[in-house]
């Protein structure tokens, strides 16, 4: 091999400077050891190009362990409100949640905390928004224990909105919301998931009703066509018998003849 | 970046491929190269706040890989070996099939890939990464230098005996340019 094996290299790699190139591709032209050599390392490349990794589903993706406290230099995602905040927030919706779907009415006025259920209140009405109205009549008995995990709930709240957040991880770096947004927040995704409830709902007896629909005409289908059946059976029957008694018929004229 | 999760996992979703790739043909072992790459991610998270942009993002994660692929064979004490199954899936070998390519094809093709894998096997470590950072990632040989700590022309030189050696093994192993349908 008359030519160092970094121009080769670099040949081979195309990075070679013009003039370099023109230099290597007339020693070529008149070399065949060398020719011969950079056409076996042509050929090694394209050998090489064949060998490739399997092709497996990877997903690899970065999570934060939840059991071990994050590092200081790694901000959390989620912790967008101090702990104060989030907590007011989860209680708020908890609480929102809970009364769209027993369809509560919460009232406080002079005969004192009232609470009632019935689907056919409007669910704008959630605890704590509307002013109280007039009187209304309170409910009885089984409401007690609902009434008594409210209070406890509204008296966790509180607690949890005086106490100051020394515990928080990061301060979020956005605008703080006031108890007003946050309980106008908390209403809209309630009644969001009220509609799309009621959605889901009439889905799902459009699909009963269908199929319902479906299986009876499969079933009268089917029952058509047993009658067609044995009708059919029937009138082979019968036609077999009248050849039968023809036949008898004809034996007995000719044994009378 | 400032160590946003959601960020540098698009940033993985990017370069997964190619690390796993790298790991890979350095080590050979197929659950090993999975834990390498995976471990690359890892450590560049950790890391980030020191990656100052001083070269290339994917360079640094190249580098942080073939650190951990050396860590592993010295630990391991291993040399890389070929790792491909003993028999062939023609399902699977479907899968991967390129158009107008006959079965006969695909398991020729396979064939030669697993003689390329044993012929890199047997390759010193610093060639056989030259090769593998020039022929499959398309760095160039300044980048390998800078990669590897050592003189650009070094690096021509390991490439040039490590094709040699490849080429000599495939020889060996009756595998000959006529193999790639010339």
């Amino acid at each position: 091999m008359c030519e160092s094996k970094e121009s080769i290299v670099g040949y081979l790699y195309d990075d070679l400077e013009a003039g370099e190139r023109r230099s290597f591709e007339a020693h070529m032209a008149v070399c065949g050891d060398c020719r011969d050599e950079l056409m076996a390392l042509r050929a090694t490349r394209e050998h090489l190009a064949l060998w490739s990794p399997p092709s497996r589903d990877l997903g690899f993706r970065v999570v934060r362990e939840d059991a071990v406290p994050a590092p200081a230099r790694v901000l959390p995602m989620r912790s967008r409100w101090s702990t104060g905040f989030g907590l007011a927030a989860a209680a708020v919706l908890v609480l929102a949640t809970a009364t769209a779907i027993a369809n509560l009415e919460i009232r406080y006025d002079a005969n004192g905390l009232v609470v009632r259920t019935g689907w056919s209140r409007p669910s704008s009405e959630v605890a704590g928004v509307t002013a109280p109205t007039g009187t209304m009549a309170p409910v009885a008995g089984n409401t007690n224990d609902d009434m008594a995990q409210l209070k406890l709930r509204l008296t966790q709240l509180e607690r949890a909105m005086a106490r100051p957040s020394a515990d928080a991880l990061q301060v979020a770096s956005g605008p703080r919301l006031s108890d007003t947004e946050i309980l106008q927040r908390v209403r809209a995704i309630v009644e969001d998931a009220e509609s799309r409830q009621q959605t889901d709902i009439s889905k799902k007896l459009a699909q009963v009703v269908r199929d319902f629909d479906h299986q009876r005409q499969a079933d009268l289908a089917s029952i058509q066509q047993g009658l067609g059946t044995y009708q059919g059976m029937t009138n082979a029957e019968i036609a077999t018998q009248r050849d039968m008694l023809n036949q008898l018929y004809r034996v007995a004229a000719r044994q009378e003849k | 970046m400032g160590g946003d999760l959601d960020s540098f996992n698009q940033l993985v979703l990017r370069w997964e491929r190619p690390i796993y790739a790298l790991a890979y043909r350095v080590i050979g072992r197929e659950e090993e190269d999975r834990d390498v790459a995976q471990e690359t991610f890892l450590r560049a998270f950790r890391a980030l706040n020191g990656f100052k942009g001083q070269a290339k993002f994917s360079s640094w994660l190249y580098r942080i890989t073939l650190n951990l692929c050396r860590d592993w064979m010295r630990k391991e004490r291993r040399t890389p070996v070929s790792q491909a199954p003993e028999g062939i899936d023609i399902i699977e070998l479907a899968g991967e099939a390129t158009p107008h390519e006959t079965i006969e094809q695909m398991v020729g093709r396979k064939e030669l890939g697993r003689a390329v894998s044993r012929a890199m096997a047997a390759l010193p470590e610093e060639q056989r990464t030259a090769i593998i950072l020039k022929e499959y990632h398309g760095l160039t040989f300044q980048e390998i230098a800078d990669m590897l700590d050592c003189p650009l022309s070094t690096v021509k030189t390991r490439l040039y005996q490590g094709l040699s050696v490849v080429r000599k093994q495939l020889e060996q192993a009756g595998v000959s340019s006529d193999s790639l349908g010339k």
